[in-house]
């Protein structure tokens, strides 16, 4: 009998998973990063679009994009999302963008606390400044609006390969 | 609008150098926080990969002060040259170094490129001659270029050689910014030539002095005593090096014992360190006398007196 109820428990709990799962995969993150490249059009006009930026060499700047896709008929709210500046790279100042109504903070101690930019120092000795764009370790977007179902949302910014 | 040419690639990377060692890997990846039907929820993104080219940038600078003043037979006279790897990735590059003949007023010798193997910053035995070498990012070398100069060069002081010390990275080299060579890099990155075309030279001068030394001589006779005054002066420019003056006392003369002086200060005739003596040739029937002087200045005089009696 008790082995009869243990199976049926562990049914339950699988059904409970497979459920949060299906609704998380309904919700999709997706991150890209993007080269600036100035392309010559006939009439001597200069674009600049973005490429995939597989390859990248010192210097170049490089866009990282995250995408949120709601796939759902639910609509998505309360929404944060964390990205730490890539190893290797420097936030470049001002980049930090997203395409629907959005806070955005950052942090230099790897993600322990969040400011706004006019708010966030960095201790020298015992002086305290604010800090610099390239010493933020981390960003943070807060999407005060809803993500509709079916919609999908963008935040972007960008930084320098040392 | 149609599109002529994808020309400028990320141009702000060329123009940077050093940085991130060559195949790295870049990552990045973001996490979500949501909340959906009353549920808070929690997700991650895919981690986007970048890996980072090999930039080849190399720069050549002439690091003397100021022209490398030289003399005619001089040898093994040192232009000296520093070269840094300013690219992301150990490189190995080729060194030549060319006369700038349209350009320069004398030629040298063949010239040869020594890398300062014991990093003491000075050309001597221990440096080996080499046509290549390899440096690891930001890592500089010094170049010694080594000449000697004509001893019958035909060309007037102060006339100057230019002489030019090119390297080009063995990967790329090409000259042309922003060339691509795929593979070629480390790891088996793709390697850009970056603003320099991955090759960069510098010119260095030898300037040439030539110092003249002038003898007027004058006999005069006081009784049966010659008195042989030599007057010796350093014309032009640079150095006189290692002057000495020999007199060959004639036939039908003697020396007279002891009585060598060089501005009024007797030297022995003996062979010592005082630089004057007399020497007899045997074997030539000849006698002598001679008079170390060293170096030299330009505008520098001295005088040699001795004195002489009819056999």
């Amino acid at each position: 009998m008790k082995k009869i109820i243990l199976t049926v428990g562990m049914g339950v709990a699988l059904l409970v998973a497979s459920s949060l799962q299906a609704k998380e995969k309904s919700v999709t993150l997706s991150s890209k990063s993007y080269k600036e490249v100035v392309e010559v059009l006939e009439n001597g006009e200069k674009k600049t679009v973005l490429k995939e930026a597989k390859k990248v060499i010192p210097g170049d700047v490089v866009v990282y994009k995250n995408s949120i896709t709601n796939h759902t008929k639910t609509s998505v709210k309360d929404m944060v999302l964390n990205n730490a500046i890539p190893k290797h790279t420097q936030y470049v100042a001002d980049s930090a963008k997203c395409e629907s109504d959005c806070e955005i903070f950052f942090s230099v101690d790897n993600g322990e606390s969040f400011k706004k930019p006019d708010e966030l120092m960095v201790k020298i000795g015992e002086k305290q400044r604010l800090a610099l764009p390239k010493e933020y370790t981390n960003v943070r977007w807060i999407l005060t609006a809803s993500l509709e179902a079916k919609s999908v949302t963008d935040v972007s910014f960008k930084t320098k390969l040392q | 609008m149609k599109l002529l040419i994808v020309l400028i690639l990320s141009l702000g990377g060329l123009l940077h150098a050093k940085g991130v060692s060559a195949a790295t890997v870049i990552q990045n990846s973001a996490t979500l926080d949501f909340t959906m039907s009353g549920e808070t929820f929690s997700i991650e993104s895919n981690i986007d990969r970048s890996i980072v080219e090999q930039l080849l940038d190399v720069s050549v600078s002439w690091m003397d002060t100021s022209d490398v003043l030289v003399s005619r037979g001089d040898k093994k006279r040192v232009l000296t040259f520093k070269i840094v790897n300013n690219g992301n990735g150990k490189d190995r590059y080729t060194l030549i170094a060319k006369e700038e003949i349209s350009k320069s007023e004398f030629v040298t010798e063949v010239k040869k490129v020594y890398v300062d193997m014991n990093d003491n910053f000075q050309f001597d035995s221990n440096d080996n001659e080499r046509k290549t070498i390899t440096l690891e990012p930001d890592e500089e070398g010094l170049i010694f270029l080594v000449t000697n100069i004509d001893e019958d060069l035909n060309a007037s002081s102060l006339s100057k050689n230019f002489v030019n010390l090119e390297a080009f990275s063995r990967i790329g080299g090409s000259g042309e910014v922003g060339r691509v060579h795929l593979n070629r890099g480390i790891g088996g990155v793709d390697a850009i030539d970056g603003l320099g075309g991955g090759k960069s030279e510098d010119e260095g001068i030898f300037q040439l002095l030539i110092a003249n030394v002038i003898l007027d001589k004058n006999v005069t006779s006081v009784d049966d005593i010659f008195t042989v005054l030599i007057d010796v002066r350093v014309e032009g420019d640079g150095l006189a090096e290692s002057v000495k003056v020999e007199d060959q006392i004639p036939d039908e003369m003697i020396y007279i014992k002891n009585s060598l002086e060089l501005d009024d200060i007797s030297l022995t005739d003996t062979d010592d360190t005082d630089g004057g003596r007399y020497k007899r040739k045997y074997l030539q029937r000849k006698a002598l006398i001679e008079v170390e002087l060293g170096d030299l200045e330009v505008g520098s005089s001295h005088i040699i007196k001795y004195n002489l009696k009819l056999r």
